[in-house]
């Protein structure tokens, strides 16, 4: 009887993965799988409502803050044009090397999204950085990716991405070994793009773009002074060195960046910038929350007794019992995994991958965190479904099968050598 | 009163100037004349430019009084850059201190490769802002003028954004007597190193170009004509001499500027592949959706932000002469006839060729010397091109420039053919594969790279050497080609029907309504300055997908317009058009909406997929009143609103379009058509924005004009 549940839930959770992975919306797929779960489980209608679908989408609401306040300092980074003036130096300087430049662009994009969050973030340094490396003759294939590993490669020891996992893996701190490995997995895959630019720009050479230059007169935008360049990177050191908490830092970064840039307006503009940007984040993030919401869900659902029974057997032989097995499975499966939303996704279906492993509490948390950091990041950089990549991906004009080629392999190279190196450090 | 006007157009090409008289009215050509391009003149290529107009006018009785628009095109940017014919330039860059640890070691451009073993070497000089005042500036030039530079380059970091340093350099500069050029004119482009060189290389052009400016305005003016000279820029545009004097750069690539425009407006080409055929070069390029495609020239290897139209040049045309050795075929070109002194072999009489053998020679001290000539009974050598070869095969038609003697051509090729152990058809197809073999690549390239259709990509024969070659390449690829009566000038007409256009562009990532405003109003004023007649300007706002920036483009004719273009295409015409272009029958097709000078044309299409499954979609067309495809895609919703309505409209096909699926949104491409002109969405992500630009389009438009909209999906591919 149970086997047969466990098969069924599996059932369940496969058609989900491929109707996910084939376009259908993951919001309404996770949600009815969370459903699907209880019902084949035979949790009652009450505990459903009560315990699944109230108490995993509240669970997780932190998750959802935490999101809420890095947009809303993204906004602020991108509203005072100090984000916007960090990219244009950064390429106004790059030299003409088009290799230079995409590489220039990947580093710098990195450093400004270890606090930066959000598809508005993205955007408001893509049509700055895209462009120009463009223009410079790099194929739209390799910019794209360059742009996003930039954002990815920040991401794993972005704040944001740590506060709302925070609540997923419980016990996990933004410290110690764990912080050191963050930084060289952030690294290796700067390196990994960078390796990626080198071959593709020496294998095809560059390309014309079209544009057409006017001259006339009035200026743009001016660029914040110099000092102001700190900003970005300011929570990290924050949290790293004061040991505060996301929120508190990132309210003291928003106020950092008001104060540095007070020349540009008034006392009233001040008050209103202050609280346009909080407004401005929440369309930014709303998809992502309801996500985060349901995912919570999934989690609480998978970790019923009566749904991680029945499928502790099925699952039990694919899982990962011990480090050495979970650097290998997330090392090997980490990439193909993650893309299109696939089954190693933790804000998808793997958050029933996950509340599978947390039931059956063999790993250690802050690894299994930090080796799953390495396809999550990953996701979020190279898989087409994901909010920015597929904005990128619009913007410059390719298709998914151009932009996969160029970074799929990359991204799978970065993903096997972190899994490797968090083993080798942690574990 | 009517008052006939004309314009003239000429064409300054390698071997030939070629002016053509058109009827401004009809825009028929009504006189034709050519000379060989004066290189070596003392006057230089101006001489031949005068020559060649004074005779068109004499030849044809018309006053100078009545030619209201003179233009012409040009080499001589391209080749004094190939021929390191330049003058010795001087580079002042300014940066802050901060910045100055970068910018120094950018702005000291070491070296460009003109050509192969040709360098420009600038003298270089670093002032960082706090310490630039007119006398700082002074001092700089003046070092530099010592090392000998005669034209100074002014370049700052974020020049683009704070013109203040270039410009105070360049007050210097000129104080002192020495032309300059700033950088953020050249470039709106971040990126100083690539602006400085671009500037580097249109400085060193700057005094040549002056002086040959200067002289062909004054012959100009002694020949009694009033109008304006303009020179076409190599981006399709023109400009007149104030502004060639401040960017000359603009020019390079204006010859083959001016064959797309020509085809463009007297062929109505909206889809092909153009090539301009000449006796020594051929140039290709692509026409797509009736604009032809722009790119940033390529100088010496070196990237430049100076746009011009995506030409490829090959050393192969009607003129290039054949090598071979030890009884088999080398190789054609890329020496041609008009270089190596020889006759064509195919406008030869057919009797003289008694005796006839094959002689190899070295045309020139640096090529090979394996080059066949044929040598005759009397001494005189002929040379045998592709041009002799396709006469013989008969791809020339009569009536074609290339059309010459089959007979001569065949006489000529005998002895070749016995050295190649062949029939002469037989060696006459090697010649052509050989030959086309060169271009065949490029066109696949291009094809590739635009993503044009097969079934679109015509082929387009420009240049007295058309019929040489485009057949057989056409024939080989299997496309279709078209060779026009007027080929060898069409160039010319080009520049004689060029419009005036101007272009603003600016970065402004969220555009406000005002902002696009201004950008109008500067594009507009900007053309009417050109001579543009007022009235029939129009601008055109993009927001270019790639670089996120508003650009407006005026366009007009350069006054007096007596009446609007030769015949409009009717609904009949232009449903055949779209439906040719979409591969259905006529009545399959119909009128979607239409505006007073558009009409899309939408058609069904039903398609199988996984064997049982069928889905329809709905392909559109655009074709405005000239003929011209302004928009196609496979599948789109099509859907009319008056423009009081228009907004609202646009906000309601927008939300509908836009696909909300997970963690991203999804936004369609959107095209909106108003009157004659077409608002291109595709690259704006927000609603907002989209709102913006579509305000600033309809804000004067009466409140019951018709306001088309496409909006395509977005999908996940």
């Amino acid at each position: 009887m149970e086997m047969l549940t466990g098969i069924a839930l599996l059932l369940a959770f496969l058609a989900v993965v491929v109707l996910i992975i084939r376009g259908q919306s993951p919001v309404i797929m996770l949600l009815v799988l969370a459903i699907a779960w209880a019902a084949i489980s035979g949790i009652g209608v009450n505990d459903i409502q009560a315990k699944i679908l109230q108490g995993g989408g509240v669970q997780f609401a932190s998750a959802v803050i935490i999101i809420v306040f890095g947009a809303w300092f993204a906004q602020i980074l991108i509203q005072t044009g100090i984000a916007e003036s960090v990219i244009r130096s950064a390429v106004e300087l790059a030299g003409d090397r088009p290799m230079v430049s995409a590489m220039t662009v990947t580093v710098v994009t990195a450093l400004l999204f270890t606090s930066m969050y959000g598809v508005g973030a993205a955007i408001a340094i893509g049509v700055i950085a895209l462009p120009i490396m463009m223009s410079q003759g790099i194929p739209p294939r390799l910019a794209a990716p360059a742009f996003t590993m930039g954002i990815g490669a920040g991401t794993m020891v972005n704040l944001v991405q740590f506060g709302t996992f925070q609540k997923l893996f419980p016990g996990i701190v933004y410290g110690g070994p764990h912080l050191t490995y963050w930084a060289v997995g952030a690294c290796v895959y700067v390196l990994c793009a960078w390796l990626m630019t080198a071959i593709v720009l020496k294998r095809s050479g560059v390309r014309q773009m079209a544009s057409v230059d006017a001259a006339g007169a009035a200026p743009v935008r001016r660029r914040t002074p110099y000092y102001t360049y700190i900003v970005p990177i300011f929570p990290v050191l924050m949290i790293i060195i004061a040991k505060w908490e996301i929120i508190p830092t990132f309210i003291l970064s928003i106020v950092l960046a008001l104060a540095l840039t007070w020349k540009d307006r008034t006392v009233q503009g001040h008050v209103n910038l202050f609280n346009k940007t909080f407004y401005d984040a929440f369309p930014d993030i709303a998809t992502i929350a309801a996500l985060w919401t349901i995912c919570g869900m999934i989690i609480v659902c998978g970790q019923m007794p009566q749904v991680s029974a029945s499928l502790k057997p099925i699952f039990g032989p694919i899982l990962p019992h011990t480090p050495l097995q979970a650097a290998i499975f997330f090392g090997v499966l980490g990439g193909i995994g993650s893309i299109y939303r696939g089954p190693l996704v933790v804000i998808g279906t793997g958050a029933a991958v996950l509340a599978l492993v947390l039931a059956n509490n063999e790993l250690p948390v802050p690894l299994l965190y930090s080796l799953w950091l390495a396809p999550t990041v990953m996701q979020g950089s190279v898989d087409p479904t994901n909010s920015w990549t597929l904005w990128t991906i619009g913007y410059t004009k390719i298709s998914h099968g151009d932009f996969l080629k160029t970074a799929l392999p990359f991204g799978c190279l970065m993903v096997a050598l972190n899994s490797a190196i968090a083993y080798l450090m942690l574990a | 009163m009517d008052r006939k006007a004309y314009r003239i157009g000429i064409d300054v090409g390698g071997t030939f100037t070629k002016a053509v008289l058109i009827d401004n009215a009809t825009h028929d050509v009504v006189g034709r004349y050519s000379v060989l391009t004066t290189h070596a003149d003392s006057r230089g290529v101006a001489k031949g430019v005068v020559d060649v107009f004074r005779n068109v006018l004499e030849r044809s009785r018309v006053d100078p009084k009545d030619v209201i628009f003179l233009a012409h095109s040009t080499t001589q940017a391209t080749n004094a850059l190939l021929e390191g014919d330049v003058a010795p330039v001087g580079v002042i860059g300014m940066a802050s201190r901060v910045e100055a640890l970068l910018a120094r070691g950018q702005s000291n451009i070491r070296e460009i490769e003109l050509a192969p073993g040709r360098f420009l070497r600038p003298a270089h000089r670093f002032v960082t802002t706090s310490a630039l005042s007119p006398n700082s500036a002074l001092a700089a030039v003046q070092e530099l003028q010592a090392e000998g530079a005669r034209v100074v380059v002014a370049t700052s970091a974020f020049g683009v954004d704070d013109h203040s340093g270039e410009e105070a350099v360049r007050d210097a500069a000129v104080g002192a007597g020495v032309p300059a050029t700033c950088g953020h004119e050249i470039s709106k482009l971040y990126g100083l190193t690539t602006r400085t060189r671009t500037a580097v290389i249109n400085a060193s052009i700057l005094p040549k170009m002056i002086d040959t400016a200067s002289m062909t305005e004054a012959s100009v003016r002694e020949a009694g004509i009033q109008a304006p000279l303009m020179i076409m820029r190599g981006d399709g545009g023109v400009m007149d001499i104030q502004e060639m004097r401040r960017r000359p750069a603009m020019t390079m690539l204006s010859g083959p500027a001016a064959s797309v425009a020509g085809a463009l407006m007297h062929l109505r080409v909206s889809d092909g592949i153009y090539f301009e055929v000449g006796g020594t070069s051929t140039n290709i390029g692509v026409i797509r959706n009736g604009r032809p495609t722009v790119k940033y020239a390529r100088v010496g290897g070196h990237e430049t932000y100076v746009s011009s139209l995506d030409v490829r040049v090959i050393g192969i045309a009607g003129g290039s002469m054949v090598r071979a050795r030890d009884g088999k075929l080398v190789d054609v070109g890329p020496r041609s006839a008009h270089i190596a002194g020889l006759p064509y072999a195919a406008f030869a009489d057919p009797a003289v060729f008694v005796d006839a053998e094959v002689e190899l020679f070295q045309p020139k001290s640096d090529d090979p010397d394996d080059y066949v000539s044929i040598r005759v009974a009397d001494g005189t050598r002929y040379a045998i091109t592709n041009t002799c070869a396709a006469n013989v095969l008969g791809y020339v038609k009569p009536g074609l420039h290339a059309y010459g003697n089959p007979e001569s051509a065949r006489r000529a090729l005998a002895p070749l053919a016995a050295l190649l152990g062949c029939p002469i058809e037989e060696a006459a197809r090697q010649i052509l594969d050989r030959a086309t073999g060169k271009a065949v690549p490029i066109v696949e390239q291009l094809i590739a790279e635009y993503g044009l259709d097969r079934d679109q990509a015509v082929l387009v024969g420009e240049g007295g050497g058309a019929g040489a070659l485009i057949p057989f390449t056409a024939e080989r690829m299997k496309l279709a080609h078209t060779i026009s009566k007027d080929a060898e000038v069409i160039s010319s007409i080009g520049v004689a029907l060029a419009l005036v256009r101007e272009s603003v562009e600016r970065v402004i990532p969220n555009p406000q309504p005002d902002d696009l405003k201004a950008i109008k109003r500067e594009a507009f004023d900007a053309v009417v300055r050109l001579g543009a007649a007022a009235e029939n300007v129009e601008v055109t706002i993009e927001v270019n997908p790639h670089t996120q920036r508003v650009r407006a483009t005026a366009m007009g004719a350069s006054e007096m317009r007596a009446r609007t273009r030769t015949s409009a295409v009717d609904e009949a015409e232009a449903k055949a058009i779209g439906a040719r272009s979409m591969g259905l029958p006529v009545e399959a097709v119909r009128v979607a909406a239409e505006t007073d000078r558009m009409r899309v044309i939408q058609g069904t299409i039903t398609e199988k997929y996984w064997k049982i499954l069928t889905r329809r979609r709905h392909p559109v067309r655009a074709v405005d009143l000239d003929g011209v495809i302004r928009v196609q895609r496979a599948d789109a919703k099509v859907s009319r609103a008056e423009a009081r309505h228009g907004l609202d409209s646009l906000k309601a096909i927008w939300e509908e379009a836009t696909i909300y699926n997970g963690d991203s949104v999804i936004v369609p491409d959107m095209f909106i058509i108003v009157g004659a002109q077409v608002l291109d969405l595709t690259g704006v992500v927000a609603l907002d924005q989209a709102l913006a630009v579509a305000r600033t389009e309809l804000e004067g438009l009466s409140p019951d004009a018709g306001v088309v909209f496409i909006a395509v999906a977005g999908t996940r591919r």
